[in-house]
């Protein structure tokens, strides 16, 4: 698996990789604005033969920050099913979070989650270290919740050893044996 | 310039910026635009080497680099210069460096590939996967290659210390297993063994495997797989890991021993067991089960016409595969790989509108119209000319039109010159693209069809000299197929793949057709018609789509010169065609049952609809024994297409009978007895 920046000509892969995994498609000049804006926000993973695009995330600075703030966004990410529980996701997170501080000088990255979405929960969570900021109702086109999460990122080294340290096993089992409570909060086996 | 995507035309306006204002932006304008003249088709190989110089040239005046974006361009420019020294120099300089670029590394990592620069691969390398902290599998390879060709002892220990370190990484591990590929295959099987036995449980085991297998011994190799199969409770309990273990194996016996006549059977049965599985019960709606695999394994096999333990007729193979895949998809909504297969074997039975219904679920929009809908889109005029799937698929190509140019111009504003080069060539991708030519040809047919008004749908003749652009991707459809067999996704296409030619010749078609009354340009697109099919390799069409052609060029010949002799020949050459075409493929489940007969109906409209026109014109008016042949002829079209719709009556009114032989053939069938369809 490899990793490497995200360009336009990668965008027919990223579609294909994306398929129904997520409910939200952008609409085409969106993608196009991420690759030409911030082209070192943007990410992609590929299969061993160097090809095939198998996930991708997808970043941006935020033009207008509301709380005067320099900040980044995670805008999408995506990796194929047969590429799951590999640790794939964490390291596209890193790399985005990485350059949003170097290049553009983010001081923090805020995301948006659904609230069903166990795995990318505990990605976000657990393994970056993200905060859950607030429940943000009916956020989706479908009227699911979203959970608003938010990262320091002038903590990045301790996500950094927390990736590297083996293997993915203990996000594969923490997965497996997740539940979420009421407002939100894993509850380990 | 950006707008037009005129290459030439970007260089010359950036070089006069320059010159008249010598601002750094516009230098860095003008080494961008030489950048991409020198990697252009539009340039001959003088101009490129003029180009790669003069951007070469120009990089010192806007030194020092002050972006990471700059510091990409200018190694695209050195990389063009044929002595590596300077862009190595220049990737491996600490300046460049502290950019800490993905790009970069991954270009100073190619660079002394390139150069065969062993040494410093591997230095490169074992940089990357520790003191940076990047497990990147390129540099594994190189790393693993680099050892191999320097063959030091020193060098080798610490490529084998690394290894082992990172065993418990899949990238580590597969880096092991290719490794050893490159000292034999004894080695490979026992590096594959331990990749297997730490990675059975990862759904992409058997893809990173599947290169090295088939050099192994198939009984020795399968036996271990099926050791690696354990249940902690039972199959019907199976967690996630259990059943990717599974189904891993599975698809190795699905690779090498292809004439296993009970897999079909064990598949249905592991799959029946896994059905109260967590893996199953417990998996979110927009996730995937893996075990469905078994059931596509199942399905792939049933269609290669693999043995199995109780004959299916290929008659009743279709059909059968069919149950087996809606019966999971049932129970999976988002399983992309059994829709898209039911996609096309209901398109291969001419059955439109169910492959609509599974397509529809796939979602396929933006980028992926141009990419995926061939799909369902293939020869959609001829098999169900319908207009509704084609509403939304010109959005795409329309919206590029617009928001490429504009993104261009924005890069070179933005100065994200990483990117300069892959928006000019996605925009003339998409541009030129074949899937476009074919759904504005597809467009116009079927308003014909549907009697439907034209306005916004001609076609301009002049995209005949495009240099159509391949973007349909032909191999998602899953399947195992060995190297050098035809895939599956071939064996159940909708005819011979749609090319460049298929689009020139349908253009023609078309222009000939609007054109018809006009002499000059009738002419001269029956002349590029005719040329075209003596000339071109004709594979693309099928023999009623080379026979349509045919005719229109009479029909050609008949305008040009009315007399009752033309109108004469062109009545035998489209009575021949319902000769032929209309008595072929006798059941309607089938899609070319309906291609024939849509082709010789459109056909047949386009003639009589043309002859129409022509009678009414004050020359051929006057001439009564041109009006009368004509007016004869049309009566013999009217009655062919007449007798074409009574043998499409009568079909239909059969279908019930035809529907529960089939039913009842298919029911007694074991693959079907045995399936679970609680």
């Amino acid at each position: 698996m490899d990793i490497r920046q995200a360009t336009i000509a990668d965008l027919p892969g990223m579609q294909n990789a994306n398929l129904t995994n997520l409910p939200e498609n952008y609409i085409f000049r969106y993608y196009l604005y991420h690759a030409l804006t911030w082209p070192q926000a943007s990410f992609v993973a590929t299969d061993a033969s160097g090809r095939k695009i198998v996930g991708y995330v997808l970043a941006k600075m935020e033009e207008e920050p509301a709380d005067g703030v320099q900040h980044g966004h995670v805008t999408s990410l995506s990796v194929m099913r047969t590429y799951r529980r590999m640790g794939i996701a964490a390291k596209l997170m890193v790399l985005s979070l990485r350059g949003l501080a170097e290049s553009y000088g983010a001081k923090y990255v805020s995301l948006h989650v659904r609230k069903s979405n166990r795995a990318a929960l505990h990605l976000y969570r657990d393994t970056l270290q993200f905060e859950v900021v607030e429940v943000e109702k009916a956020y989706y086109g479908d009227g699911e919740d979203a959970y608003a999460m938010k990262k320091d990122l002038s903590l990045l080294e301790d996500v950094d050893l927390q990736v590297e340290e083996g293997d993915d096993a203990y996000l594969i089992e923490a997965v497996e044996n997740l539940k979420l409570s009421d407002d939100g909060h894993i509850i380990k086996n | 310039m950006c707008t037009g995507g005129d290459v030439r035309g970007q260089q010359k306006a950036s070089m006069a910026l320059q010159k008249s204002f010598p601002r750094r932006q516009y230098t860095l304008w003008t080494i961008a635009s030489c950048y991409l003249l020198a990697i252009s088709d539009v340039v001959t190989p003088q101009e490129k080497t003029l180009f790669s110089t003069l951007a070469s040239r120009l990089i010192p005046l806007t030194e020092p680099v002050t972006t990471a974006e700059e510091a990409i361009l200018k190694a695209r420019v050195l990389e063009l210069i044929p002595k590596p020294d300077g862009l190595i120099s220049f990737l491996y300089d600490d300046a460049t460096e502290k950019w800490n670029n993905l790009e970069l590394a991954t270009m100073r990592l190619e660079a002394v590939v390139k150069s065969e620069r062993w040494d410093e691969v591997f230095d490169t390398s074992v940089a990357t996967l520790t003191s940076e902290n990047r497990d990147d599998f390129e540099s594994w390879k190189q790393m693993a290659y680099a050892t191999t060709k320097l063959d030091s002892e020193q060098r080798t220990r610490v490529f084998v210390e690394l290894l082992e370190k990172r065993q418990k990484t899949r990238n580590g591990a597969l880096a092991g297993v290719y490794y050893a590929s490159l000292h034999g295959s004894e080695e490979t099987f026992k590096a594959a063994k331990i990749y297997f036995e730490n990675f059975a449980r990862k759904q992409c085991a058997f893809e990173d495997l599947r290169p090295y297998v088939m050099a192994f011994d198939a009984h020795e190799w399968l036996a271990f797989v099926d050791e690696q199969i354990t249940f902690s409770m039972s199959m019907e309990n199976a967690t996630q890991s259990e059943v990717d273990t599974l189904v891993n194996a599975r698809k190795f016996h699905y690779l090498l021993a292809p004439e296993s006549k009970s897999f079909v059977d064990e598949n249905i049965l592991l799959y029946n067991k896994l059905l109260t599985s967590p893996a199953l019960q417990g998996k979110l709606e927009t996730d995937y089960f893996y075990g469905d695999d078994l059931i596509l394994m199942a399905a792939t096999w049933l269609l290669e016409g693999r043995p199995v333990s109780s004959t299916v007729s290929k008659e009743d193979v279709t059909v059968a595969v069919i149950i087996l895949l809606e019966t999971a998809a049932s129970r999976d909504k988002h399983q992309f790989h059994i829709r898209l297969w039911l996609t096309r074997l209901y398109l291969y039975m001419g059955c439109f509108q169910r492959a609509l219904g599974h397509y529809s679920v796939l979602s396929i929009k933006n980028i992926q119209v141009d990419v995926l809908s061939h799909y369902l889109l293939s020869r959609v005029s001829t098999i169900c000319p319908t207009w509704k799937p084609l509403i939304s698929t010109r959005d795409i190509y329309d919206a590029n039109a617009v928001q490429t140019p504009y993104h261009i111009k924005k890069v070179y504003e933005n100065g994200a010159f990483s990117q300069v080069a892959g928006f000019m060539e996605f925009g003339k991708r998409l541009s030129d693209s074949i899937n476009k030519g074919i759904l504005c040809v597809e467009a116009k047919r079927i308003a014909r069809m549907l009697d439907m008004k034209m306005d916004g749908l001609a076609i301009n003749p002049i995209l005949v000299s495009t240099k159509w652009k391949e973007n349909r991707d032909f191999s998602i459809m899953y399947g195992i197929t060995r190297k050098g067999e035809e895939t599956l996704e071939t064996k159940y296409r909708l005819g011979p793949k749609q090319t460049g030619v298929w689009v020139n010749a349908f253009i023609l078609k078309e222009s000939v057709i609007d054109d018809l009354l006009t002499a000059d340009k009738r002419r001269e697109y029956s002349s590029s018609l005719k040329d075209l099919l003596a000339k071109e390799n004709l594979e693309a069409l099928t023999p009623v789509e080379k026979w349509s052609l045919e005719l229109v060029l009479q029909l050609s010949n008949v305008v040009d010169s009315p007399t009752p002799d033309s109108v004469t020949a062109l009545q035998k050459c489209l009575t021949e065609g319902f000769e032929n075409f209309a008595k072929q493929c006798d059941t309607s489940l089938s899609w070319e049952w309906f291609h024939l007969r849509f082709t010789l109906a459109e056909t047949t409209k386009v003639v009589v609809a043309s002859l129409d026109s022509l009678i009414a014109l004050p020359g051929v008016k006057k001439n009564g024994k041109v009006v009368s042949s004509i007016i004869s002829s049309k009566k013999a079209f009217q009655a062919a297409m007449n007798n074409l719709k009574e043998d499409a009556k009568k079909l239909k009114m059969g279908r019930a009978n035809w529907t529960s032989a089939c039913v009842k053939r298919i029911s007694e069938l074991d693959i079907v007895k045995n399936l679970d369809v609680s």
